[in-house]
């Protein structure tokens, strides 16, 4: 240190000894002697509070976890439950931030992107403490390739470990069955029985469905079982490790079909016909409202069944076998992963310690006894009550139980867990949605056949260059080319802007400027510098650093890879970009339509009537008192799509026959734009309302001299006066209205059939849902470049205008 | 002045014209006001109520629905339970379809109270319901889940509240930790869970001395019908004409069968009985006579072989079998337990089991009927003559739960109504003050700032617009350039940023991103640029500084724009949620919004609802007493 000759050299060395204590205090602590206790963090943790069977169990296993190991102090990290797809981000969102607990929930979907993003440190080493039987009772055979795969070093590793593995079987309604003159002891052992039963039982007069089908942007999830049983798959690995999408093989192309015969089946009862299919989003309400007779429900791991699960009038039995005589269904669980982020060996080793104790014979014994205390055994595992001493219990639950669980675990496929495979429903619903718009009766079963595979076919192709990203060499090449090519326009369209800009900000400058003295120049500096440090730092910098994002393979967690034009190029070649843009196009045109003018026509009539000025105004403004994301769910609960919902009530009066609303490809993205529109209104029309205010009285007066007409006046008086409030906000409501993401993502989330898939939607979507920061900024700087004209336009009349409130 | 001249208002054109306009307006205002009605009423209701979509909640005017709501309430709608108490396949608790009303009419409740008779019977079993019902007969009910409260929760915690005094009490008495009085849930009871027996011993006791003084509506007693009535159904397939053919009997329906609480003397409904009663029902409520004890003795004793391998297994301290007496209150758990269903079940046919005759079935009803018997002499004729009914036989006698929740809602209407309106507001305000900080994170960040947008910006403003500096327009533009840029680009940057600065959970982070906005300052420079130059000229010549000048001046003369500008901060501050969530993830600084959104993903949607409701509020009371702000600093562009 170069001050240190200033010091007597005895001062110095206290000095530097208080120094480092006091560092010492600040840097954390120091790593912890054996005995000290650990801190494991975790999502969430049994809490005392908990006064359900399930939940005081899941304490009393804590609680002797902590009495085994009086070391290990956990923790929950509490975190926002978020409804739909931000669920999914929460987590990402607390690992990008270093919050994230050291224990990490894991879904199948979402597995690989946290073992190639590096987020999961492997378990090998704790995996090898476990006996050969206690391996194969913790991870099942089906589940086994999800949790023990290549990581992003190229080597195999245990990632997860899997607790209380679910897998799907089918339940039937015993009421229905009876109903239909079946026996209800009798469920559908194959697909030709399935369908022949549905068809018995669907009574459209009732409202009562044989099987049901989702839709939205996951509805293939609702098929998936077909899928399986005909033996086909939706992802496989080939054998250098990458993934494919492969729901195109001749098995594929049997369960589309046989999912589409069934969907588009109608029967004819009580003088009703209807379909034999429900196809719906609120499918799971169907089923337990009774109007559902089949379905695949997921019976998990020691709880099977709900707690409503009522053995006289719910049968279970396995998967029904598919054509070549298999069958199949989807295997799924929740696994626990310990955050690699977290590089305290203790840590790691008390976090196994709880993940292990979890799922132990131990805690498999004390849930069981809790379960059976509290009178809940009926929900209880079988095969647990039998194994934990209470034989005599097993006999109430519902007969077939166990044995179907059992053969659906063994024969299970797991959910889809390849990379990026979140979006493989999405890309597996298309078809389905497709194919179910298509009239294929007419052709003979192999035409059909072909065509279905062709579509499929289809998807699997974009699957794999969208989801997986294979691009022959040549291609990627002349694609970089064409994204060189652009980016430069974009980048010379930028300069013009910016030197545009300049230019009209320069005509605007007062000519004459005295010299500023030195006193008045540092006050200048004072007041300016607090507002232009922030800009800088908050908005400048994050520019800089999110546009150098758009050209590398993004990873939160660092390790971020170059790769040049790439993304740029893999947006301009995406037919899905420039179909959200389309949308988006359209979206801003509807918005136009039904957001920008209104405003305006109301403003004057406000101001023409004569009465009730002040009650309307307040009325029309009420909307806006509402925040955005109630007025969007309370409309979803309006554009309710049954016959009996509020608006097909009101059309119904007129006599229009009722509609599906947001689930209408060709009515969403109206019904989507409405909401918004009508909650802007009210505020809209306010800023014209004060406008038309200031228009000088003599102006009309003289117009009347001259015998001026309503709409004259209007024409040559009113809208000259409102020309710049007009233009500003018409460039202001196209910048928008190509923005807008929010009531996509409160209302339809980018469906039906893609109808409402915009561009704003689809950049939150990549960035923020499936981690593709790279991409989602690429598209981001497309768009602004595209705005480009617009935005120069609205800076351009800002500098012209002078702006003035309207009470002075 | 509106555009169509006073004179010309009388025209046949311009009244037209009117016409036409009011038209559009009382269509809009329809639009406008029936959603936000819609919102109001869906705010008082419930899972019953939800999805009736009625501007007036129809339990407002309609009985029935008052009723629905009502047992939604009561029994966490457990249909179940409904069942039972109302003898009646109420398939499920909908007021838009009207499934209680149908109930009603069919059960006739209406002509029921009419009757003396029956009002008498039901003023006897009311007191009873209130003062004499054994204890471990009825729940607590009106239970509530997700976090929420609920009357009979609420009215535990006042009860803890006044016996401990202080939540550090309560906490040393429970071993708890609890911060906050609304947090303490009472110990939940499943009276006709086979095998259900109370947990929390402490807790558990003081509980029962809670459950004594609750008044009859929140008392839900057990009596057996449904566990019955299902079993019967599940012997016959769910068809009556099958079972009366198998028991040669004539019921009506499955709710006409009596539960016989001795085994039948008739051997096809004794063997259907037997077997209800040693798979199916609750242990706690089965009494052994003397013969009974004497063969449950002889099982353990069989079983265990000595008293001390008993004592060991029972933590016990029995001097022999002979002490042995039925398990009681808690001590129905574990081996005990086992022990008991297996003697019971008597599948293990190497061991003494029990003779079925020895044992006896405790419901409420047949408490009840003893209760009559012994207030009028011992017989069903005492009975009949004392209240006027016609009872023929004892197991005629059931209780009137049913109808005497009815008689509650009816002749309370008024209050009921009234705890229905109010109950979902009381349920969204008590969660946010259990929430600590909420109220003053959420006050503090928006003082900061409307603080900072009321100075930084104008203060840069003012700088741009007094100082005539060659560079002024240059800074502008560096300040606005930031617009032609997606917004989406710095969303994520932004985040990473506040993380390397360690600045994530902490106001810094909710205040710093948003601190200078370049259009802001744009606008509040074009207002400064047109303030009189004079009035500078004439201060500077009083000696004022630049500070006091910018509040002297400034200031009062753009009065409304700063209105404005703090109003539009209030607004944004206080609707964030996603923002505030994304930078500050630890619940200590949760704002309200933010506690809010997390109550509606995790609550039903007519709380939901309740919470929007709730959180509308301060946004109204601010706009409609700024209405004259509002509309006195628009800003508007006018040509130069």
């Amino acid at each position: 240190m170069s001050f240190a000759r200033f010091l007597p050299a005895r001062r110095v060395t206290v000095a530097a000894l208080v120094l480092a204590s006091l560092l010492a205090g600040f840097a954390g602590p120091l790593p912890a002697a054996p005995h000290e206790s650990v801190t494991v963090r975790t999502w969430s943790l049994p809490s005392k509070r908990g006064n359900s069977p399930a939940e005081i169990a899941g304490y009393r296993i804590r609680e002797r976890f902590e009495e085994l190991h009086p070391h290990i102090r956990l923790e929950a990290t509490t975190s926002l439950q978020i409804e739909g797809h931000v669920q999914d981000a929460a987590p990402l969102m607390a690992i990008a931030g270093g919050t994230s607990p050291d224990i990490l929930t894991v879904n199948f979907r979402q597995s690989d992107t946290y073992v190639s993003q590096g987020f999961l440190a492997p378990l090998d080493e704790y995996i090898a403490e476990l006996s050969r039987e206690v391996l194969d009772e913790r991870i099942p055979e089906s589940v086994r390739p999800v949790v023990h795969r290549r990581g992003p070093d190229g080597q195999m590793h245990y990632y997860m470990m899997p607790s209380q593995v679910g897998a799907k079987t089918l339940m039937y309604r015993r009421d229905l069955f009876a109903a239909a003159g079946l026996d209800p002891d009798r469920p559908p052992r194959n697909w030709e029985e399935l369908r022949e039963m549905a068809v018995k039982i669907a009574d459209p007069s009732r409202g009562i469905y044989g099987v049901g089908f989702l839709t939205g942007t996951h509805g293939a999830w609702s098929m998936f079982n077909y899928l399986v049983s005909a033996g086909a798959s939706a992802m496989i690995q080939i054998p250098n490790g990458e993934w494919r999408a492969a729901f195109d093989s001749d098995e594929a192309v049997t369960a589309y079909e046989f999912v589409d015969e069934l969907q588009k089946m109608e029967v004819t009862k009580g003088g009703r016909i209807g379909p034999v299919a429900y196809r719906g989003a609120d499918f799971t309400a169907k089923w337990i409202d009774g109007k559902v007779a089949m379905q695949f429900v997921t019976l998990g791991g020691a709880q099977l069944g709900g707690t409503d699960f009522n053995p006289q009038l719910i049968g279970v039995a396995p998967v029904p076998l598919g054509p070549t005589g298999k069958a199949s269904s989807e295997v799924n669980c929740g696994m626990h992963a310990i955050f690699a982020g977290q590089k305290d060996k203790r840590v790691r080793d008390a976090a196994w310690a709880y993940i292990r104790f979890t799922d132990s014979p131990e805690a498999r014994r004390i849930y069981t006894e809790t379960m059976v205390e509290q009178g809940a055994a009926r929900n209880l595992r079988p095969k647990w009550l039998i194994t934990h001493g209470f034989p005599e219990l097993a006999d109430l639950a519902n007969p077939g139980l166990e044995a179907a669980f059992e053969r659906a675990l063994r024969s299970g496929t797991p959910e889809p867990y390849g990379k990026n495979c979140q979006y493989v429903y999405t890309y597996m619903t298309k078809p389905m949605e497709e194919l179910f718009y298509m009239d294929l009766k007419a052709l003979s079963p192999g035409a059909r056949r072909a065509k279905i595979k062709e579509v499929l076919a289809r998807y699997v192709h974009e699957a794999n260059e969208r989801m997986i990203g294979i691009l022959p060499e040549p291609v990627r090449k002349k694609r970089n080319s064409v994204a060189w090519i652009v980016a430069a326009i974009a980048l010379a369209s930028f300069g013009w802007l910016i030197r545009q800009v300049f230019r009209w900000i320069n005509e605007g400058l007062p000519k004459s400027s005295d010299p500023v003295s030195g006193y008045k120049n540092r006050m200048a500096v004072m007041l300016i510098a607090p507002s232009l440090l922030l800009i800088l730092m908050w908005q400048y910098y994050p520019l800089l650093r999110g546009s150098l994002m758009a050209f590398q393979q993004y990873n939160i967690l660092g390790g971020s890879v170059w790769v040049g034009i790439n993304n740029f190029a893999d947006v301009l070649y995406d037919p899905r970009f420039w179909h959200s843009l389309k949308n988006a196009l359209y979206f801003c045109a509807l918005w136009m339509l039904m957001g920008f003018l209104p405003p305006m026509f109301l403003a004057v009539m406000l101001q023409e009537i004569p009465l009730g000025k002040i009650l309307f105004r307040v009325l029309f403004y009420l909307p806006h008192l509402i925040s955005g994301i109630v007025i969007f769910f309370m409309w979803r609960g309006i554009y309710d799509p049954l016959p009996d919902g509020i608006l097909n009530k009101i059309i119904g009066f007129v006599g229009i026959p009722p509609q599906k609303w947001l689930q209408d490809p060709d009515l969403a993205l109206f019904c989507v734009v409405f909401p918004p529109a009508w909650a802007h209104l009210g505020a809209g029309c306010i800023i014209y309302l004060a406008a038309l205010k200031g228009i000088p009285d003599d102006l009309y007066e003289a117009a009347d001299m001259d015998g001026a007409s309503f709409f004259n006046k209007l024409r040559y008086i009113v809208f000259p006066y409102l020309k710049p409030l007009i233009v500003i906000n018409a460039v202001g409501a196209t910048i928008y209205g190509f923005k807008s993401a929010d009531a996509v993502l409160a209302m339809t989330g980018g469906g039906p059939k893609d109808a409402t898939q915009v561009i704003g939607y689809e950049i939150w979507q990549r960035s923020f849902l499936y981690l593709q920061f790279g991409q989602g900024t690429a598209m981001a700087w497309i768009l602004g470049v595209l705005l480009l004209a617009f935005t120069a336009y609205q800076l351009r009349i800002l500098n012209k205008v002078e702006f003035r409130t309207t009470g002075k | 002045m509106p555009v169509i001249s006073k004179v010309g208002r009388s025209s046949p054109g311009a009244r037209f014209t009117f016409v036409l306009m009011y038209t559009f307006l009382a269509l809009g205002s329809v639009t406008m006001i029936w959603p936000f009605l819609m919102m109001l009423a869906s705010s008082i209701s419930s899972e019953a109520d939800i999805s009736d979509y009625r501007v007036v909640p129809r339990f407002l005017r309609d009985d029935s629905a008052l009723l629905a709501r009502f047992l939604n309430d009561k029994y966490k709608n457990l249909i179940s339970t409904v069942q039972e108490t109302y003898r009646f396949d109420l398939l499920r608790i909908d007021v838009r379809t009207g499934t209680v009303k149908d109930m009603l009419d069919k059960l006739r409740y209406r002509e029921k109270l009419a009757d003396p008779a029956q009002r008498k019977f039901l003023a006897e079993y009311d007191e009873f319901l209130a003062k004499d019902i054994p204890v471990d007969l009825y729940e607590a009910t009106h239970y509530w889940s997700y976090g929420l409260i609920g009357p009979m929760v609420k009215s535990y915690q006042d009860w803890i509240e006044a016996k401990y005094g202080t939540i550090a009490r309560v906490n040393k008495a429970y071993t708890e930790q609890y911060t906050y009085w609304a947090e303490i849930t009472p110990p939940s009871e499943r009276i006709g869970f086979r095998d259900w027996a109370p947990f929390y011993h402490e807790r558990y006791r003081e509980f029962i001395e809670f459950k004594k003084t609750l008044p009859a509506w929140l008392r839900g007693p057990f009596d057996g019908g449904y566990k019955w009535v299902s079993h019967l159904k599940y012997a016959s397939d769910g068809d009556i004409a099958k079972l009366n053919a198998k028991l040669g009997t004539t019921h009506e329906d499955y709710w006409a069968v009596p539960l016989p609480l001795t085994a039948p003397g008739e051997p096809r409904l004794r063997a259907l009985w037997e077997d209800f009663v040693r798979r199916k029902w609750p242990l706690r409520l089965i009494e052994l006579n003397e013969q009974g004890v004497r063969e449950y003795r002889a099982h353990l004793e069989a079983r265990r072989k000595s008293i001390d391998r008993l004592n060991e297994l029972y933590d016990s301290n029995y001097k022999s079998f002979e002490e042995i007496i039925l398990p009681r209150g808690e001590q129905w758990q574990g081996v005990r337990q086992s022990d008991f269903i297996d003697f019971l079940v008597g599948e293990k046919t190497d061991l003494p089991g029990l003779n079925i005759a020895n044992l006896s079935l405790r419901t409420t009803s047949g408490e009840f009927r003893e209760w009559l018997l012994a207030r009028h002499g011992g017989t069903i004729e005492g009975i009949n003559s004392a209240l006027g009914t016609k009872f023929s036989r004892a197991d005629e006698i059931l209780i009137p739960q049913g109808l005497s929740e009815w008689k509650e809602i009816t002749t309370n209407r008024g209050q009921w109504r009234w705890h229905f309106v109010k109950w979902n507001y009381f349920e969204i305000v008590s969660f946010l003050l259990t929430k600590g900080r909420a109220f003053s994170n959420t006050v503090i960040y928006i003082l900061l700032m409307i603080v900072i947008h009321l100075t930084i910006n104008p203060l840069c403003a003012y700088a741009l617009s007094r100082f005539n500096l060659s560079y002024a327009y240059k800074v502008l533009l560096f300040l606005l350039a930031t617009m032609a840029f997606p917004a989406e680009v710095t969303m994520i940057p932004n985040f990473l940023l506040l993380r390397d600065l360690g600045l994530l959970n902490s106001f810094y982070a909710l205040v710093l991103p948003g601190m200078a906005n370049g259009f802001s300052i744009f606008l509040l420079k074009g207002f400064f640029d047109t303030l009189p130059k004079e009035l500078y000229e004439a201060a500077q010549l009083d000696g004022a500084g630049e500070l006091r000048m910018f509040y002297q001046i400034t200031v009062p003369l753009c009065k409304p724009v700063f209105a404005y500008i703090a109003l539009i901060t209030f607004t944004g501050a206080y609707g964030a949620f996603l923002f505030a969530l994304t930078v500050c993830q630890d619940p200590k600084m949760w704002t309200i919004m933010v506690w809010l959104y997390d109550l509606n993903a995790t609550s039903p949607e007519h709380i939901k609802v309740a919470a929007l409701t709730v959180a509308m509020i301060p946004t109204l009371i601010v706009f409609v007493s700024c209405q004259r702000v509002i509309m006195r600093g628009i800003v508007l562009p006018q040509l130069q």
